[in-house]
C-alpha cells in the first residue's frame, strides 16, 4: 500500500508504476518458489493425504498396494469422535483440557519472554551472553531430564513440598503431579461451593461433558505441567523478542532520554507498541503450538491423570500408534478437526486482538 | 610398460570382482531383520545372535536394524508394502497384523512347538494357526522387602501364601516411613489378580464377564490397600512407578515383572529384595500376567528367501545353544520362552528369582480381542478412577463391561 | 558480580537510591540465571555417577577427585555408600565411555553436518519467501500467507506415514538430501522473517530504488544485511530444531543407521523401557545439550542494538 502511495508523488515513477507492479509480482513469486514447493511436496501433500485418510477406515498397517487396504466411509470417523460414538466424552475432555492450557500457558509465557528480553537487552548490563544463555537454558535442556528434574521437585516429599511446608506451618503437602482436582473447584470449594450446593443445573450435559466437569479448570497435574512448559518455552520466545528488540532504532530511545523519560515511561511509550507486531506474532505462536501440546503431556503424565491431562494431540497420537486396535484413519480425523479449531482460534485472534490491523 | 601393466591388473581384478560378485548374488540371500531397542545388553545379544547365524549360514546375508522407534518405523514400512522379512512382534500388535495380514503362518515351520509355554502360544495364534516363534518373554510376581519384613517380625511369602496373608504382612509392614504395598493404577497389576480368581473377559460363552463377582473381588482387594492405608499409589510415594518406589523402600512389596531384576540391582544394590509368586486367591485359583514379543516371518517372503526367514526364526528361538539356550543363559531381564531352559535361566540370573519363571505354567497374556480398543480405554478409566477412589469398584467395572457388550452387539 | 557498570553518575541520595536498586535487580537476575542453569549442572553431575548414586537421596551434587568404575570384577554393581558420602559422591565416567565407544563420531557429523546444510538453506528460502510475503505484492499473496500458517496446525504425528510414502516415491529415503530437502524451509522461519521485513522502513528500499536497483538486488544487498537480529535467531531456531530432529531423522533416515543422528543414535544406544540407564541418558543429553549452548552463546552476540539500520541514517 505505503509503496504504491510515496511512488505516486513520483512522476518518474508514475509511468513505471504499471511495469514496476509486474515485475514485483515477478519477483514475489520467484522469491516465494523455493519454500512454497519445499512445503507444498513435503507438508500440504501430506496433509491431503491424511484429510483423505480421515474419510477412510484405513488401519494404519495394511500395506497401501493390498487389495482391500481399506474403504471409504465417509464422515464415520468424525462421528464416532465428534458426535456419536463411545469416546465422545474423551474428546470433548481432551478439548476440555487443552483449552485450559492454551489459555493457562500463552499469556504468561509472553510475559515472561518479553520482560526476559527487555531484561537481557538492558545497556548497563553487562556479561549479557550468560543472562541470554541462562535464560535459554530451558529450552535446550533434554525433555527427559526436565521431567525428571520436575517430578522429583514436585513429588509429595520434594523441595517444593518442603518449602511451602516451611513457609506455612499448615500446610498440607499437595500431590502435584497426581492430583486430579480442578484449581476453579478447588477455589470454589474455598468458598463453600461445590458441586451438591449449587444445584441441579451443572449435571446438565453440553457435548457428553457436565457444567461442573467443564468448568473444573485446570487440574493440579496440568496446572504443574504447564508451569514446566512455561518454564522451557519462555526462552525460545526471548530470542523472537530479542531480535525484534535490535530493530528499535536506538535514536528512538535516545531523543526520549533527552525529553527526561524514565525508563518505565521508555518501556510504557516506545518499546511496548513498537513491539506489538512481535507480541502478535508470538501469541499466534503461542496459540498454534500450545493447541498442539503433547511432548509435555506424553512425559509427565501418569496411570492416574489420564482424564485431566490428556490434550487434543496427545489424543491423536495415542489413536494412531498405541492400545490395541490403532487406526490411523481416526487419529487423521481427529487431528484434521484439531486444525480446524487451531485455524479458527487463529482468525479470531487476528480479527480481535487488533493484530491485523497492527500489521498493515 | 608399469601404467599398462597395473591398468592390466586392475582390469583383471576388477573382472574378477565381477564375476565373483554375480556368482555370490545369485547364492546369496538377502534377509531384512527389523527390532527395536531394548536395553543395550539385549541389542548387543541380537546382534550377536545374527552374527553367529550368518557365520552359520554362509549364503544368507542379514541386514539388522534396531531401530529407535519399532513402532513408527515398521507401521510406514507396512504401509508403504515393503517391510523386513522378519522382524519382531509385540503381544498387543499382534490381533491387528496378523489381521492385516501382513504375518506369514507359522504352524508349519516353527520347531518344537510343545515346548513354547501354553500362554505365549496362545498369544500369537489366531484361527488355530500358530503365526509367530514367542522369543523370549516377562511376568509378574510379589517382590517384597526382605528387610521390611524381618522388622516386621513377619516371615517371607511361601508358596501357599494367600491374599489374607498378603493384606495382613501390609499391615504389619506399614509405618511412617513405609506403605506396605504400592499399587500402580494399572490394569496390568491388577489384573494378575483377576485371572487368579478365576475372573476373565468373556466366559464360557463368550459372553461379556468383566464386571463378574470375582472380578470385583479382585479389583476390591487391590483397592483395598489404598483404601485402609496399608498401601498407595508409586506417585504419592515420590516414585515414578512400582520399582522405583520398592527401590527406595517406600513400599515393602509391590507387583512388578522381571524386568525390575536388572533395574533394582543396579539401582538400588543395597536394597535387600526377594520374589514370590502372586498369591493364591480365595477359591484356591493362581494366575499371573505375561508379556512377550515373538519373530515372525513376513506374508511377503516367498521360496528361498522364506525358506532362510524361518531358518533364521527358528535360529533364534528354538532348541539350538543360540536360541532359547542362549536367552537363559544370557541372564539378563527376559525369560525363555521355552519350558526346557526355565531351570538354565534361574541357574544364570539367580535361584531368589525362579518365581517369575514358576508363573509361566499358569500366566494369561492379556490381550483383549481385536475392534476391542474401547474396551482398553474404558479399562483403563475404571482403573484409574478405583484407584484414586473417586469411583466404586462394581460400578467401575460394570461401566467397562458395558463397553465390552456394546462392542459385542455392534459385530454381531 | 563488581563488573557492572552503571550509567549514572551523580552522587546525590537519588543516585544511590538506584545504585540500591539496581544491585537488588542484578542479584535477582543472578539468582533467576542459577535457576535456569541448575537443571542442566544437575543434568552434567548425575551424568557421572552410577546409577544408584543417581536414586540416591538427598542427592549427591560435590564430585570427589578420586574416580569409580560402576561394576566390580563381578559385573555386579557397586553400592550406593562406595559412591556417595553426604552431598559428596565418588564420580564414574562409564556412561560416557559407552558411548563413545559406540558410533558417536559418525552421529555426531551426520547432526552437524544436517544441521548446517538445513540452516543455511534455511537462511536463504525462508528470508526470500518472507520478503516476499512482507513487501511484494503477487498474486495469491495473502492466501499463500494462511496457508504458511496452516502448515504449522496439524499435529505431526499424523503427517509422518504420508510423508514416508512420498518419500519413497520421490526415491529420497536413506538419503542425506532427503532430509536436507524435506526441510530446506519452514513455516515458522518464514513468519518470522516476514515479521521482521515489515518492521523496516520502507524508505530503504524505495531510496534504492529510485537509483534503478531492482528487487533482487534491493533484498540480497540492502535488506538482507539489516536482518541480522532475525536471521541470527533463524540461526539459532534452525540449527536447535535440527540438532535434536528425532521425528523427522526416523522417518528418513530411519533405515540406514550409517546416517543416523545423535537423537537416533543414542535411543538406540540407551534402549527403551523401564530399566532405565541413568548413566547413558544422561551422559547422552548432556552430548546433545552443549553444543547448543555453545551456538547460541557465539550467536547471541549478534542482538546488538542498532546494527540494523546503521545503514539508514540521514
Amino acid at each position: 500500500m505505503s509503496a504504491a502511495t510515496t511512488a505516486a508523488g513520483n512522476p518518474v515513477a508514475i509511468q513505471d508504476q504499471a511495469q514496476q507492479n509486474r515485475s514485483d509480482a515477478f519477483a514475489g513469486l520467484s522469491f516465494v518458489a523455493p519454500a512454497a514447493i519445499v512445503l507444498f511436496v513435503f507438508l500440504i501433500l501430506p496433509l491431503l493425504v491424511a484429510l483423505y485418510f480421515s474419510f477412510t477406515n484405513w488401519s494404519g498397517t495394511r500395506p497401501l498396494d493390498h487389495p482391500e487396504a481399506y474403504e471409504v466411509v465417509g464422515l464415520k470417523n468424525y462421528d464416532r469422535w465428534l458426535v456419536s460414538g463411545r469416546r465422545v466424552d474423551d474428546f470433548y475432555r481432551a478439548i476440555r483440557n487443552t483449552l485450559y492450557y492454551v489459555i493457562g500457558v500463552v499469556p504468561v509465557q509472553t510475559v515472561f519472554a518479553l520482560l526476559l528480553a527487555v531484561v537481557v537487552n538492558q545497556r548497563w548490563l553487562t556479561r549479557k551472553g550468560f543472562f541470554r544463555t541462562a535464560f535459554y537454558f530451558p529450552s535446550i535442556t533434554s525433555s527427559i531430564v526436565v521431567s525428571f528434574i520436575f517430578l522429583f521437585l514436585f513429588s509429595a516429599g520434594g523441595p517444593i513440598n518442603a518449602v511451602l511446608g516451611a513457609l506455612s506451618p499448615n500446610y498440607e503437602p499437595v500431590a502435584w503431579t497426581t492430583n486430579n482436582d480442578g484449581l476453579f473447584h478447588l477455589l470454589l470449594e474455598s468458598l463453600g461451593i461445590t458441586e451438591d450446593t449449587v444445584g441441579a443445573w451443572v449435571e446438565t450435559e453440553i457435548m457428553d461433558i457436565d457444567i461442573w466437569e467443564w468448568i473444573a479448570g485446570p487440574s493440579v497435574a496440568l496446572s504443574t505441567i504447564m508451569a514446566l512448559a512455561i518454564w522451557t518455552t519462555t526462552g525460545t520466545l526471548m530470542v523472537i523478542y530479542l531480535a525484534a528488540l535490535q530493530g528499535i532504532p536506538s535514536s528512538v530511545y535516545e531523543a526520549a532520554e533527552v525529553d527526561g523519560a524514565t525508563n518505565w515511561a521508555q518501556f510504557r511509550h516506545i518499546t511496548l507498541p513498537l513491539l506489538k507486531p512481535t507480541t502478535f506474532f508470538v501469541v499466534t505462536l503461542g496459540l498454534i503450538g500450545t493447541f498442539q501440546v503433547f511432548d509435555q503431556i506424553y512425559v509427565l503424565q501418569n496411570d492416574q491423570t489420564g482424564r485431566t491431562t490428556t490434550s487434543v494431540a496427545y489424543l491423536v497420537y495415542n489413536t494412531a500408534f498405541e492400545g490395541n486396535s490403532p487406526n490411523l484413519a481416526e487419529a487423521s480425523a481427529i487431528a484434521i478437526v484439531l486444525f480446524v479449531i487451531i485455524f479458527i482460534a487463529t482468525i479470531l485472534q487476528r480479527r480481535f486482538v487488533g493484530g491485523d490491523r497492527a500489521e498493515e | 610398460m608399469k601404467i599398462s601393466r597395473t591398468i592390466g591388473l586392475v582390469l583383471i581384478c576388477a573382472m574378477w570382482y565381477t564375476l565373483v560378485g554375480i556368482a555370490s548374488a545369485q547364492d546369496m540371500v538377502t534377509l531384512r531383520v527389523w527390532t527395536g531397542s531394548s536395553s543395550p545388553v539385549e541389542n548387543e545379544f541380537k546382534e550377536a545372535q545374527i552374527a553367529a547365524f550368518e557365520e552359520a549360514n554362509p549364503g544368507i546375508d542379514v541386514e539388522l536394524l534396531i531401530s529407535p522407534d519399532y513402532g513408527t518405523q515398521i507401521r510406514a514400512g507396512f504401509a508403504s508394502g515393503d517391510y523386513a522379512e522378519v522382524f519382531t512382534v509385540g503381544q498387543f500388535d499382534f490381533p491387528q497384523w496378523q489381521h492385516d495380514g501382513l504375518l506369514a503362518p507359522g504352524s508349519m515351520y516353527i520347531e518344537a512347538q510343545d515346548d513354547i509355554y501354553q500362554g505365549l502360544r496362545d498369544a500369537f495364534t489366531a484361527d488355530g494357526e500358530l503365526y509367530c516363534a514367542a522369543k523370549d518373554f516377562s511376568t509378574l510376581a510379589l517382590l517384597y522387602n526382605i528387610d521390611a519384613f524381618e522388622a516386621a517380625g513377619i516371615d517371607a511369602p511361601s508358596a501357599d501364601w494367600t491374599w489374607n496373608d498378603m493384606a495382613a504382612a501390609a499391615a504389619a509392614t506399614t509405618n511412617d516411613d513405609m506403605v506396605g504395598f504400592s499399587a500402580a493404577a494399572d490394569k496390568f497389576r491388577w489384573m494378575t489378580l483377576f485371572y487368579a480368581n478365576g475372573a476373565d473377559v468373556f466366559d464360557m460363552d463368550g459372553a461379556v464377564a468383566f464386571d463378574s463377582d470375582a472380578a470385583i473381588e479382585a479389583l476390591g482387594f487391590y483397592q483395598s490397600f489404598v483404601a485402609d492405608g496399608t498401601g498407595d499409589l508409586p506417585g504419592n510415594l515420590n516414585a515414578g512407578w512400582n520399582g522405583e518406589a520398592f527401590g527406595q523402600a517406600s513400599a515393602a512389596m509391590t507387583i512388578e515383572g522381571n524386568w525390575a531384576i536388572g533395574y533394582l540391582n543396579d539401582t538400588f544394590p543395597d536394597l535387600n529384595w526377594g520374589v514370590a509368586e502372586i498369591p493364591v486367591a480365595p477359591n484356591g485359583g493362581r494366575g499371573t500376567l505375561t508379556f512377550t514379543e515373538c519373530w515372525a516371518v513376513s506374508s511377503r517372503a516367498e521360496g528361498a528367501v522364506a525358506e532362510a526367514a524361518w531358518a533364521l526364526v527358528n535360529f533364534l528361538t528354538g532348541e539350538g545353544e543360540h536360541g532359547g539356550h542362549a536367552v537363559a543363559a544370557a541372564g539378563f531381564g527376559v525369560m525363555p520362552a521355552r519350558a526346557q531352559f526355565a531351570d538354565l535361566w534361574s541357574e544364570t540370573v539367580g535361584e531368589e528369582y525362579a518365581a517369575f519363571v514358576t508363573g509361566a505354567g499358569y500366566a494369561t497374556a492379556p490381550i483383549f480381542p481385536l475392534g476391542f480398543g474401547d474396551l482398553d480405554a474404558a479399562v483403563n478409566e475404571a482403573t484409574s478412577l478405583v484407584m484414586t477412589m473417586e469411583d466404586d469398584v462394581a460400578d467401575a467395572l460394570t461401566e467397562a463391561a458395558d463397553v465390552a457388550r456394546e462392542i459385542q452387539a455392534e459385530m454381531e | 558480580m563488581a563488573s557492572l557498570a552503571f550509567t549514572s553518575q551523580s552522587h546525590s541520595m537519588r543516585s544511590l537510591l538506584r545504585r540500591v536498586l539496581a544491585v537488588m535487580a542484578v542479584g535477582f537476575l543472578v539468582g533467576f540465571a542459577l535457576i535456569q542453569i541448575t537443571p542442566c549442572v544437575l543434568t552434567i553431575a548425575n551424568s557421572f555417577k552410577c546409577d544408584a548414586a543417581v536414586e540416591n537421596r538427598p542427592m549427591p551434587f560435590i564430585p570427589l577427585p578420586e574416580t569409580v568404575t560402576c561394576r566390580d570384577e563381578t559385573g555386579v554393581f557397586i553400592s550406593a555408600d562406595e559412591q556417595v558420602d553426604g552431598f559428596f559422591f565418588r564420580p564414574s565416567v562409564d556412561g560416557y565411555r559407552k558411548i563413545l565407544e559406540s558410533q558417536l563420531p559418525r552421529w555426531v557429523f551426520n547432526t552437524a553436518f544436517l544441521s548446517i546444510a538445513v540452516t543455511i538453506l534455511r537462511l536463504v528460502f525462508d528470508s526470500m519467501a518472507g520478503y516476499a510475503l512482507a513487501r511484494l505484492k503477487f498474486p495469491g499473496n495473502r492466501a499463500l500467507f494462511f496457508v504458511v500458517l496452516g502448515t504449522m496446525m496439524i499435529p505431526g504425528v499424523v503427517l509422518l506415514i504420508p510423508r514416508f510414502l512420498l518419500l519413497k516415491q520421490l526415491g529420497l529415503l536413506n538419503t542425506y538430501q532427503g532430509y536436507i530437502i524435506v526441510l530446506a524451509a519452514d513455516a515458522f522461519g518464514i513468519l518470522l522473517m516476514k515479521q521482521f521485513f515489515e518492521s523496516i522502513p520502507r524508505e530503504v528500499e524505495e531510496a534504492a530504488m529510485v537509483d534503478g536497483a531492482n528487487r533482487y538486488v534491493i533484498f540480497f544487498r540492502i535488506v538482507l544485511p539489516m536482518a541480522t537480529p532475525a536471521l541470527t535467531a533463524l540461526t539459532i531456531f534452525g540449527f536447535q530444531g535440527n540438532w535434536n530432529n528425532f521425528m523427522d531423522a526416523l522417518i528418513i533416515l530411519g533405515g540406514d543407521t550409517d546416517l543416523y543422528n545423535l537423537p537416533l543414535g543414542l535411543t538406540v544406544l540407551r534402549g527403551s523401557g523401564l530399566d532405565v540407564q541413568y548413566d547413558l541418558v544422561l551422559a547422552g543429553s548432556v552430548i546433545t545439550t552443549l553444543p547448543m549452548a555453545v551456538i547460541f552463546f557465539i550467536f547471541q552476540r549478534y542482538f546488538v542494538e542498532g546494527i540494523s539500520y546503521t545503514g539508514l541514517k540521514g
